[in-house]
């Protein structure tokens, strides 16, 4: 919405609004001038018509010849009195005769109009005229009867200035008459064009106006539309939705909101948001909340796990994600988008507890094996050494001598397999590999070939090197894992191959900082189906499976082998296909090493005969101190022999001993333990050894 | 009354002049002279005229205390000057106020020439419904009989 209306702003509506409103001043005053001119004309009017309505004159043209009039009654009551009649009707006619005069007289001083004949001639004539015939007749009635014919003779004289005054006062009323028509016609028809514009403009802005309102009625219906779209989107929706408003109230929910709030509409609507969902305090950055101050902020819309704080005082685990937007006016709001994941949240639990059940189980059965293994390299080691003493020191017929064979090569080959599933255990903790030492390379490889040989060739098979760059190059590396590597690699071609060659091709690859050791053992056995290329890679796998078995092993060597790659930081690849042979290749990370001279090296052990010793076995197992006493003394050596630590230490106090054999763990006092009392004890012992 | 009144006129008619003959609808006549009007109730107001210069003080009696001293109390009546002009007036158009029968200007008798003796007169200056031509038309000057009409 916010988006609509600001790309209005550029649109021809709205322009046209702003152009209005632009002008809505300039129209305004010039209506209220128009008005102010209006009504100034039309008080100028009033006063007029209040002029024409009270007469601030007499009737003037009444006046005047009404002067005239009485002129003439006087000459008739004058041609008609005889000097011996009496004379009061005829100073009663100069009476009425001369006042009018006089009214008339006095009127004219303050008429605008007819002001200017007071001094013209006719006018004086009748003033001194009148005035002769008032002297005339304002004498006693002796005198007036001989004045008689003076006095018509007067009256005779005026009748001619009267009538030409009558006249030009009678033009200009008419003049002064038809000014004022005229003037009042002007100001009617100013008025009336003042208005007809006045008229035009409201009419020309009501028009616009209207026009303008047409286009806005539309523009709300459609904004109408899109926002009943949008709710009815809303009211769909599955998802909740809250809008918060400034202060972080409440504006709006949907329907799926209230459901998921657990309250109604009038419950939640003007609410703090924070009363309604228990915000995390580090989740939605508090500190940094809002400017706005919203009580939530909108930092990127990613999902955010909150609680829902139902009515109950419980909370629901819900999904939260918040997106800001604007009013129309402009106040920031927050959308929040609720999804109820309680039912998730109970599978993920459930989930994680059967994973951890069987992640518990898994370890306790590996650690049951290295145990067990543990357990049974003791006893087995025993039967070997039993095995070996016997041989050695008994003399067995042919046939015994075969039985007793094949018991020493089962004894080994348990041994072998004990061993193999104990380095899986350690190889699956977190356990370091052995300490890197700089060795020949090629001599590894070589001294493999030769000691893998004799296995190879129970199969009728040939072991070829091929590693012309590897002639006197030295690494730095764990050897013995290298070398365990190769040995399963080369061991799993020469078990599945019959008659055939195994190849053993290695090479260097990239430069003196990240040299690669890669290496490729090919055989042409029966090779592996495609489907099973990687299952070979797990533990206890093996191809074939039932009775008719060719081979045999745990068939933990290969996976062995891919997890010490790995460990060394290298990967450990097959390519193989049915009757086509194989190849197992890897590639591991080993950087250059030193070489070391040949005297340097330790010497290795002399086969001759040892000097005898005296030596302490300290073992609480009776078999293995068994075994290792005979074994001993078979070498010719001295052995005294000890249960525990404690009886060890007391022995060692009484005769300084060549060597101690010490087991560690041991009931009562254990190896350590005692290994630390007899060191304490001073340097009685020439070497002590701890297995 | 009336009788009585017109006795006394015509007794003392010759000592004092009639000025003003009012007569009834039904063809009474009651004669005025200027004690008899001054005796009656008094109105003074000072105003200008169109006919006048400067301020000016009537005095008389009202109109309307005239007519009812004559016995007319409504209806319309003529009112008649000494050249023969007259002027219609409704009695619903008087007060007790004005129209005055002016005896005095400016405390004096006043005669023919000054528009006398008699001058029906308004307080012109009191407001603009004076200043009309009806009004004027009805300010009779040298005013002589008043005639009820039937």
């Amino acid at each position: 919405m916010a988006d609509e209306a600001g790309s209005g702003a550029a649109s021809p509506l709205a322009r046209r609004l702003r152009w209005l409103q632009d002008r809505l001043w300039s129209i305004t005053i010039v209506v209220l001038v128009g008005i102010g001119v209006l009504i100034a004309i039309g008080y100028t009017i009033s006063l007029r018509l209040d002029d024409a309505r009270s007469a601030q004159t007499d009737n003037t043209t009444w006046l005047v010849a009404q002067t005239e009039v009485e002129l003439l009654k006087l000459d008739i009551v004058l041609g008609t009195t005889r000097p011996q009649a009496a004379l009061t009707p005829l100073r009663e006619a100069v009476d009425i005769y001369l006042s009018r005069i006089a009214t008339v007289d006095r009127y004219m001083a303050r008429a605008p109009v007819l002001g200017v004949l007071q001094g013209g001639d006719d006018w004086q004539r009748v003033l001194e005229g009148s005035e002769r015939l008032r002297r005339l007749i304002d004498v006693p009635d002796a005198l007036l009867a001989m004045n008689l014919p003076a006095a018509r003779h007067e009256t005779a004289a005026l009748r001619r200035p009267m009538r030409q005054f009558a006249l030009q006062a009678l033009a200009l009323q008419i003049e002064a008459a038809t000014r004022s028509r005229e003037s009042l016609a002007d100001l009617l028809t100013g008025s009336a064009l003042v208005g007809i514009t006045l008229i035009l403009l409201l009419l020309s802005t009501a028009w616009m106006l209207r026009s303008l309102g047409d286009r806005l009625r539309l523009r709300h219906a459609e904004a109408a539309r899109a926002r009943s779209n949008l709710e009815s989107l809303l009211a769909a929706t599955g998802d909740g939705v809250i809008v918060i408003g400034p202060g972080g109230h409440v504006r709006g929910v949907n329907a799926a909101a209230t459901r998921l709030l657990g309250r109604p509409d009038s419950a939640v609507i003007g609410q703090p948001v924070a009363r309604l969902l228990a915000l995390p305090a580090g989740g939605l950055r508090e500190g940094a909340l809002d400017p706005a101050g919203m009580g939530i902020d909108a930092p990127d819309e990613r999902r955010v796990e909150v609680g829902v704080l139902l009515p109950d005082g419980t909370e629901r685990p819900t999904e939260l994600v918040i997106a800001a937007g604007q009013d129309t006016d402009g106040a920031p709001l927050r959308f929040l988008f609720l999804q109820d994941v309680s039912e998730q949240r109970r599978h993920e639990t459930s989930l994680r507890a059967a994973r951890d059940a069987a992640v518990q189980a898994a370890e306790a059965k590996t650690r049951f094996l290295a145990m067990m293994s543990h357990e049974m390299r003791t006893p087995l080691n025993g039967v070997i050494a039993a095995l070996d003493i016997l041989m050695r020191t008994a003399r067995p017929n042919r046939k015994q001598q075969r039985f007793l064979e094949i018991a020493e090569r089962a004894a080994a080959s348990a041994l072998d397999q004990v061993n193999d599933v104990l380095e899986l255990a350690r190889l699956g903790d977190d356990s370091v590999l052995e300490a890197a030492t700089d060795f020949d390379m090629a001599a590894l490889l070589r001294d493999l070939a030769e000691e893998m040989a004799p296995l190879a060739a129970r199969h009728g098979n040939s072991i070829t090197v091929e590693a012309p760059d590897l002639a006197g190059v030295w690494l730095h590396g764990p050897r013995r894992s290298l070398k365990r590597v190769l040995t399963n690699l080369v061991g799993n071609a020469a078990k599945f191959t019959q008659n055939g060659a195994i190849t053993l091709r290695a090479g260097l690859a990239g430069g003196a900082r990240d040299q690669m050791l890669t290496v490729e053992v090919v055989d042409t056995g029966a090779g592996i189906a495609a489907d099973r290329l990687e299952t070979i890679f797990d533990p206890f796998e093996r191809l074939e499976t039932g009775y008719d078995r060719a081979t045999e092993g745990t068939g933990l060597g290969l996976g062995i082998a891919r997890r010490m790659v790995e460990r060394m930081g290298g990967t450990l690849g097959v390519s193989s296909a049915p009757g086509q042979g194989s190849v197992f290749r890897f590639a591991v990370p080993l950087p250059p090493g030193t070489p070391v001279a040949p005297g340097d090296r330790a010497p290795l052990p002399d086969e001759g005969v040892l000097p005898a010793q005296e030596i302490l076995i300290v073992e609480d197992n009776p078999t293995n101190r068994l075994v290792l006493r005979e074994m001993l003394r078979h070498l010719g050596q001295n052995v005294t022999e000890a249960a525990d630590g404690a009886e060890a230490v007391a022995l060692a106090r009484l005769y300084p001993f060549d060597l101690i054999l010490m087991d560690i763990s041991m009931p009562g006092m254990d190896g350590l333990t005692a290994t630390r009392a007899i060191r304490a004890g001073g340097p009685r012992v020439r070497r002590a050894s701890s297995p | 009354m009336s009788v009585i009144l017109m006795l006394l006129a015509g007794t003392m008619s010759q000592a004092q002049d009639v000025l003003l003959r009012v007569t009834t609808p039904n063809g009474q006549e009651v004669a005025f002279d200027r004690a008899t009007l001054e005796s009656l109730p008094q109105i003074s107001f000072e105003t200008s005229t169109i006919w006048t210069e400067g301020k000016v003080r009537f005095a008389g009696p009202a109109l309307l205390t005239v007519l009812r001293k004559a016995g007319i109390t409504a209806g319309k009546v003529e009112l008649w000057a000494l050249n023969d002009y007259f002027a219609d007036l409704d009695l619903a158009d008087l007060t007790e106020g004005w129209p005055i029968i002016a005896t005095r200007r400016d405390g004096a008798p006043f005669g023919v020439r000054d528009n006398g003796p008699l001058w029906l007169v308004y307080p012109y200056d009191r407001g603009t419904e004076f200043a009309d031509e009806g009004i004027y038309a009805a300010s009779v000057w040298q005013l002589v009989a008043v005639v009820g009409l039937p």
